[in-house]
């Protein structure tokens, strides 16, 4: 590896940028928060709260804009659901599944609620049967939603002497209601060699992936780039994490069926 | 002063980022190591003076709390990567040869590293890179023409 390389593969860290503002926004409205007298407050909230009531029981205008409103609406979100939780002396489990909500299309939603509560029902199962790992843990958040995509994410981490750490995304087209797939967005069947050998073009030679690797792990950042996702270990040291890969879209371009979703 | 605060914050927002993330490797502590870095700007803006020196002194804030977390995370995996080492046989030479950014980086200080991240991947000026770590700058530069010369050695064996 060269400085030129090691500079690359630095610039080249996936920034979640929806996360990221939206912490450094809530840092600073924080801190930069002024202050009512209780009674402003008051005041405030009840002619809010007033002037919706009315607004609401008055005019179907109203309700039916408010119904077109970002915000009060159309974002999709993950609340939860069930909670497997274990703990004894020498091991713990706090597996949390979500359930996909405020989503108008319920034939998704349906979907997407069976196969997170199957796949945690089934990471507790496992973990009763598997004397391996004593720690098992998954949690889940919204990465980002804009006007095409929502992404949502789950993490699991089980720990024994080793940890292994996964992040699972789901990639959603609202407007058609489709959980993307790789299949989904290239031509044909190549794209798994061609990922496969833009990854290990970067990686150790001890960690070569086959192109049956390409798993569907993977979503769309904000800015329309493909970003590939890997369990710790897989593709670099397992201390360094789950490892993303962004591919440029000059690797792929010929083969995508269209850059409606995959942009730059 | 309040407001160049908040534009500086915007501006180097990814550079934050980044930074954060090459100590930890991990998304959701970085976007912490972040959080973390503004809130401490913002309580201890009053000590400064000049504008001008808002960007060096956030990037230090930064690194100093991503080292504390860095401290904080060795100090929960050591038992973990002692097992390990006694389980993984050493690493023959020839994979020695492409070892990941990280690993590679570990051969330095904690001073060289600084200097490599900051000059090199950051593209900041020797100057600032000095102001940040708090040296003089002839001391910073002489410090980067000899982790570059030990990181060329080590990527050249």
């Amino acid at each position: 590896m060269k400085i030129e390389e090691m500079k690359a593969r630095y610039k080249s860290q996936d920034i979640p940028e929806f996360a990221l503002k939206e912490r450094i926004n809530q840092t600073i409205a924080k801190k930069t928060r002024q202050w009512f007298g209780w009674w402003e407050i008051t005041i405030g909230v009840a002619i809010i709260v007033a002037s919706f009531v009315i607004a609401v029981n008055t005019s179907y205008q109203f309700v039916n804009a408010t119904s077109r409103i970002s915000g009060l609406k159309d974002l999709v979100s993950l609340v939860l659901v069930r909670e497997y939780k274990h703990v004894d002396k020498t091991s713990w489990a706090d597996i949390q599944v979500p359930l996909v909500a405020q989503i108008d299309n319920q034939k998704l939603a349906n979907k997407l609620n069976t196969q997170y509560a199957n796949e945690g029902r089934q990471l507790d199962t496992e973990f009763k049967q598997d004397t391996k790992h004593r720690t098992v843990r998954q949690s889940f958040s919204k990465v980002y939603q804009d006007q095409k995509l929502v992404v949502l994410k789950r993490r699991i981490t089980k720990t024994a002497a080793d940890s292994l750490v996964e992040d699972k995304y789901t990639v959603i087209d609202l407007k058609h209601g489709l959980v993307l797939t790789l299949a989904m967005l290239f031509k044909n069947n190549h794209y798994q060699k061609l990922l496969a050998d833009f990854v290990n073009k970067q990686t150790q030679a001890n960690f070569k992936i086959k192109a049956h690797d390409i798993k569907d792990n993977f979503y769309i950042n904000e800015q329309g780039k493909l970003v590939l996702v890997f369990a710790s270990g897989l593709i670099a040291p397992a201390y360094l994490n789950v490892q993303k890969v962004v591919i440029p879209i000059g690797v792929i371009k010929q083969d995508l069926v269209s850059t409606n979703y995959i942009r730059k | 002063m309040q407001e160049e605060l908040i534009k500086i914050i915007r501006h180097e927002q990814a550079r934050l980022f980044r930074l954060a993330n090459s100590y930890v490797h991990d998304e959701q502590q970085a976007l912490d190591i972040v959080q973390i870095t503004v809130e401490k700007a913002f309580r201890k803006l009053k000590q400064i003076k000049e504008p001008k020196y808002l960007k060096i002194w956030l990037i230090r804030i930064l690194i100093n709390t991503a080292i504390d977390m860095q401290r904080k995370n060795q100090q929960t995996k050591e038992y973990t990567t002692e097992v390990k080492k006694d389980l993984v046989t050493p690493i023959s030479v020839s994979l020695e040869q492409q070892i990941a950014l990280a690993e590679e980086l570990k051969q330095l200080s904690e001073m060289e590293q600084q200097v490599i991240k900051l000059h090199i991947f950051e593209e900041l000026s020797l100057d600032e890179t000095a102001n940040i770590i708090g040296k003089p700058t002839s001391t910073i530069k002489s410090l980067y023409y000899r982790s570059l010369k030990k990181l060329e050695k080590k990527l050249g064996e």
